[in-house]
């Protein structure tokens, strides 16, 4: 240490001298060093530049920091990884959090219990095998049983018969008294099972055995599971009402008692619709196609028609050309178009095509008023029907017809309806082919159920009906605005049968907007009670008693309004107006109502797991119930009030808004929730200890509702549609030849009207606003169209079709929208409904609901939402988090 | 053996194409497959990969002893006997395919005959089994001609089978489609497809190649696929 440099650097040396008497002198050079490395260059402040080397001299003695420092940058990343960075910047926060992690880490996550983890497997599945050895026992029994009594009852042979319907088919159910005296039996024991009081023990286990065959079932796969299901279901079910009827109606507190009898009407409404549901989708029917014979001098005369009123020609187009490519004889079919806006260009369009153009004077009775004067023009025997936006597939034809020449009663053959583009639930929820739509239950399901009990209603379009048979009931129904279900009510009681072939034919376009979408249910659930007022199928002769149940449940199924919005309000009854609408002590409750929506849920997502996951049936109704409340309420005191307002299709939203106007149910409704929420957290704290369980009970509740409103108020918020036209999936062969002529195999990946999607490994060969020749094939015909390229990524390439002429666009249609198996996978994609997995979906739609009504709030409101967003934020980050784990095979 | 024809309608149908694409496609399922060459062109060889400097085939020799010389075989496994520079007479191309026949084959063998198109194939020494293909284009001419063809076949008992099929078809013309269309449904022995008009079956050949190698992706190469896959179940009947 030199003299001179003491005299420029004072404080440097100063230290130097007070540290060389403590430290060696590597030491010294050491702190100081790092002292001026962290005051100068990292713009640490004095304090802390100063004691960061002895802290890291200090941590030294503990650990080897040369060797460690990397790991020990990871280790505090990996266990500390909401720290924000720079650390330094954020020091103070940073400790905080950093303390807080710790404590965190000490106490709250343990070692992986892997030891543990594989006791509780291994007794999952020990359990799980013992349950399904027994069952598998049982159903050993149940095969030897059913053998045995085929054996005694049946005098023919017919061994391709399950023991189930050998059972249900032998000649002992003839005789009526037998019936009578089996169904008085189990009328009787469920009698005694459902009315028994129980103590709140013995209601406990019987529910718990009752959920535990339910949960080992779970796995068993086959019908008689879901018929022990459906049974086990109906049993808890009726056991909850009769306790609700008998035990929790307080009669002492006249406010208590009218909520009560409120929610309690609600309840039984909702057992009614649960018992007729299971009663109608107990046994699928899955009818089969019929072949027809091969002689087509056979075959009958068809008419096709397709009414339109205000749907532009670009809607309409690929729909008659389609129906003009259906496979039949050329003689035996007609196309005609009805068209109740007298447009000059349709009749143009009929004429230049080759189908018939029908107008008429007026516009009475809309649709079926349109169809029954078509009906005076044309003689085909049966006629089928197409809603303008529907393009039937070639085999179409095929499929129904042979069931009218097997069975001369059939009147009607229903396929479903599918859609091709989202509806607006999947369009503003983002989920289109990831969960099954809302229409998929109905036709997937219920109508194949409706079948079984030969019920199958008349759905307005995709449909043969029988000539003859119109004429007899004087033609299409125009008393109510759902004139097709009426129409095929009248059918049936006039003795003919009706059949539904689950094989999507055609396929067309979903409601526009969520304000069309309930405007078209609004239509149908007015109908529906228009029908009940006028033409009550519980009454009136020419319907078997399962054919009314299944009308009925059609109709309560358009009755939810009113039970809907108790159940989304129910619980805060007693949040605010401490009322107990359920008379019980809390425990119960809980022992009653919990177990038996589970078991209830259980059953409806085995039953329907497939068309349609659980909760998302909340969420549409919620979205629906206070739409449809006052239409059907009006319908069912006063039927002839209401007009038939017609679904708009066919529109372009061009831009991302939120449709504030139809969403302000739910936000009322929400509102009242979460201010009952935070009542209810006041009442925690501040209220009657005793109160507490059922207080929680409540909330717990309310929030269940606030997410299933969070959910509807997302779908409120219209995505914005980037195409006009829609496109379909598609996965089948063509081919191109490109200008220098040569030919490339691909794979058309998508379709729309007017342009392809297609898949090759050569895309290279082709740049944007090439000109290509797509060849494509119908049969042995091969037909080509120029197309240009519009865009390419990666392996797949963009074609355009314009100006085709109409000989080419009917070929266009031939091969791409006509495909037999056009719509075949629209049901091939949805895995198997799992509850926890669908209410987490539900849950996630909720929160983007609630970040929706923030993202679009008015602008007055935003600064306040920006702040306490930010604020949400920043306290989030003082939040332990669970460390980053990697895994092995990373 | 089964012993298949290839004949154009008419001169310039591509015939010595389709029998060069053929053959390769057939080899694809490892069989034995082999092409004779009975057209003076003598281009076959082109095909599989022959320089046009080797000139000498079957017709330079006396005997189908010292012919037997002039087998190649190409880089796919197909043998194929060059037609040579000397002019044959209609004699000795009969002599030619029957002595084909004493060739020591499996059942499964395939041999293809590239015939000439301007001599009339009820020459040959023609039996139940074979398979004649009669190659045929999508225009005005080549339908003449098959009506020509149907009332010689109708008046001669025809034991052979025999059948037409469309080469260098392009569904982009109108006349083609029409015409393809009305023989569909109206013409006997019609295969029900056709073989696309591409390029690379040019360029192909300009690679002294077939088409199956030079691009497995093209639609012409499926078309050849699917005249293999028609004449194996024609050839089980």
């Amino acid at each position: 240490m030199s003299f001179t440099l003491f005299y420029k650097r004072p404080i440097h040396s100063t230290l130097y001298i007070l540290l060389s008497m403590l430290f060696t002198d590597k030491l010294v050079r050491y702190i100081l060093f790092k002292f001026h490395s962290y005051f100068n260059q990292h713009k640490v402040n004095v304090i802390e530049a100063f004691l960061m080397p002895f802290i890291t001299l200090f941590g030294s003695l503990f650990v080897n920091i040369k060797k460690n420092k990397e790991n020990f940058e990871l280790a505090l990343y990996n266990y500390y990884p909401h720290l924000r960075l720079p650390y330094r910047t954020y020091i103070y926060s940073n400790i905080i959090r950093f303390v807080i992690q710790s404590i965190f880490l000490l106490f709250a996550v343990h070692k992986p219990r892997k030891k543990s983890v594989s006791i509780k497997k291994h007794a999952v599945n020990y359990f799980y095998d013992g349950v399904s050895y027994s069952l598998r026992q049982l159903r050993w029994y149940d095969l030897k049983l059913g053998r045995l009594i085929r054996r005694l009852f049946s005098k023919n042979n017919k061994p391709k018969k399950s023991a189930f319907k050998t059972m249900a088919d032998a000649r002992i159910w003839q005789n009526k008294l037998i019936k009578y005296i089996v169904v008085a039996l189990i009328l009787f024991l469920l009698a005694i099972f459902v009315t028994i009081p129980f103590s709140l023990e013995a209601q406990a286990v019987f529910i718990s055995f009752i959920l535990l065959v339910a949960y080992a079932l779970k796995r068993v796969k086959g019908h008689m599971a879901t018929i022990v299901m459906i049974t086990l279901s109906v049993t808890t079910s009726s056991r909850y009402l009769w306790w609700r009827y008998t035990e929790t109606l307080n009669w002492d507190d006249p406010l208590a008692l009218t909520l009560g009898a409120g929610l309690l009407l609600a309840e039984t409404y909702a057992w009614m619709v649960l018992i007729l549901g299971f009663f109608q989708t107990i046994n699928p029917l899955e009818r089969k196609p019929v072949m027809l014979p091969k002689n087509t001098d056979l075959w009958p005369t068809v008419d096709i028609y397709i009414p339109t009123y205000n749907e532009p020609l670009s809607v309409v187009r690929p729909t008659t050309l389609a129906a003009l490519s259906i496979d039949w004889p050329a003689d035996k079919l007609k196309v005609y178009i009805l068209d109740d806006g007298k447009r000059p260009e349709f009749g143009e369009f009929a004429k230049q095509v080759g189908a018939g153009y029908l107008t008429r004077p007026d516009n009475n009775h809309a649709k079926a008023g349109n169809m029954n004067s078509a009906m005076r023009y044309t003689d085909g025997d049966y006629i089928a029907i197409f809603d303008c936006d529907h393009v039937p597939a070639r085999s179409f034809l095929q499929m129904t017809m042979g069931q009218f020449l097997k069975d001369s009663k059939v009147c009607l053959v229903q396929t479903p309806h599918h859609f091709f583009s989202a509806d607006p639930f999947e369009r503003n929820l983002n989920n289109h082919s990831q969960i099954p739509n809302e229409n998929m239950l109905f036709y997937g399901l219920i109508q194949d159920g409706n079948d079984m009990w030969d019920a199958t209603f008349f759905c307005g379009s995709c449909a043969v009906l029988k000539r003859e048979a119109l004429d007899e009931i004087g033609g299409f129904a125009f008393e109510t605005v759902t004139e097709d279900a009426h129409t095929a009510l009248r059918m049936q009681r006039a003795g003919y049968k009706t059949a539904y072939i689950n094989i999507p034919q055609a396929a067309g376009l979903a409601t526009d907007s969520l304000s069309a979408h309930i405007g078209q249910r609004i239509r149908w659930a007015r109908g529906m009670a228009q029908i009940f007022r006028l033409d009550n199928p519980l009454l009136g002769k020419g319907l078997n008693i399962p054919q009314r149940l299944c009308y009925l449940n059609a109709m309560l199924h358009f009755l939810s309004g009113i039970p809907r919005i108790v159940f989304l309000t129910a619980p805060l009854a007693l949040i605010y107006f401490n009322a107990y609408i359920i008379y019980a002590p809390f425990l119960a409750i809980f022992i009653y109502v919990v177990p038996t929506l589970i078991q209830i849920k259980a059953t409806n997502s085995r039953i329907q797991g497939k068309y349609r996951y659980s909760f998302w049936g909340e969420v549409y109704e919620s979205v629906l119930a206070w739409y449809i409340l006052k239409p059907t309420t009006v319908a069912l005191f006063n039927p002839n009030k209401g007009k038939f307002n017609v679904t708009e299709k066919g529109g372009l939203n061009d831009k991302e808004h939120y449709d504030w106007g139809i969403s302000k149910p739910y936000l009322v409704l929400l509102a009242i929730n979460l201010v009952g929420m935070l009542v209810g957290i006041l009442r925690l704290f501040f209220g009657d200890p005793t109160q507490v369980g059922v207080l929680l009970i409540s909330m717990g509740w309310a929030l269940y509702n606030i997410i299933i409103l969070g959910a509807a108020v997302a779908v409120a918020a219209e995505a914005r549609q980037v195409r006009h036209s829609h496109r379909i999936k598609a996965n089948f062969p063509a081919g191109v030849r490109l200008a220098n002529g040569h030919t490339l195999k691909v794979k058309i990946t998508d379709y729309s009207d007017n342009g392809v999607g297609i898949e090759t490994d050569h895309a290279h060969a082709c740049r944007v606003n090439d000109k290509i020749e797509l060849l494509m094939s119908r049969g042995n015909k091969q037909f080509s169209f120029t197309t240009h390229v519009c865009n390419t990524r990666g392996n797949q390439i963009g074609l355009t079709i314009k100006d085709l002429s109409l000989e080419k666009q009917r070929a266009f249609i031939q091969c791409t929208f006509s495909r037999a198996d056009a719509w075949l996978d629209w049901q091939n994609n949805f895995r198997h409904d799992r509850p926890s997995y669908s209410f987490k979906e539900v849950q996630k739609t909720s929160l983007r609901g609630f970040s929706n009504l923030l993202f679009h709030a008015p602008r007055v409101l935003q600064p306040i939402i920006q702040f306490m967003t930010n604020l949400v934020v920043y306290v989030n980050s003082f939040t332990p988090k669970r460390p980053i784990v990697h895994n092995n095979y990373d | 053996m089964q012993r298949i024809f290839i004949k154009g309608i008419k001169g310039g149908i591509g015939s010595t194409s389709v029998v060069a694409n053929l053959a390769c496609v057939l080899k694809k399922s490892d069989v034995d497959v082999v092409a004779i060459d009975l057209d003076v062109k003598s281009d076959l060889g082109l095909h599989f990969g022959l320089k046009w400097t080797a000139t000498k085939g079957w017709s330079n020799e006396s005997t189908f002893d010292d012919a037997l010389l002039h087998f190649r075989k190409d880089s796919d496994g197909v043998l194929f006997l060059p037609h040579g520079d000397n002019e044959a007479t209609l004699d000795e191309i009969i002599a030619t395919i029957n002595n084909c026949k004493k060739l020591d084959y499996k059942e499964s063998a395939w041999i293809i005959f590239d015939c000439p198109s301007h001599i009339n194939i009820s020459h040959y020494p023609l039996e139940e089994n074979d398979i004649v293909i009669e190659l045929v284009t999508c225009d005005a001419i080549c339908h003449s001609l098959i009506y020509k063809r149907l009332q010689t076949l109708k008046s001669v008992e025809s034991s052979w089978k025999h059948f037409f099929v469309v080469n260098r078809y392009n569904a982009a013309s109108v006349l083609e489609f029409d015409l393809f269309s009305l023989w569909q449904s109206t013409l006997p022995f019609m295969a029900p497809f056709f073989i696309n008009s591409d390029e690379v079956i040019k360029e192909a050949t300009a690679n002294r190649n077939v088409a199956l190698n030079c691009a497995p992706y093209s639609v012409a190469n499926d078309d050849f696929e699917t005249l293999a896959g028609w004449l194996v179940s024609k050839a089980a009947n």
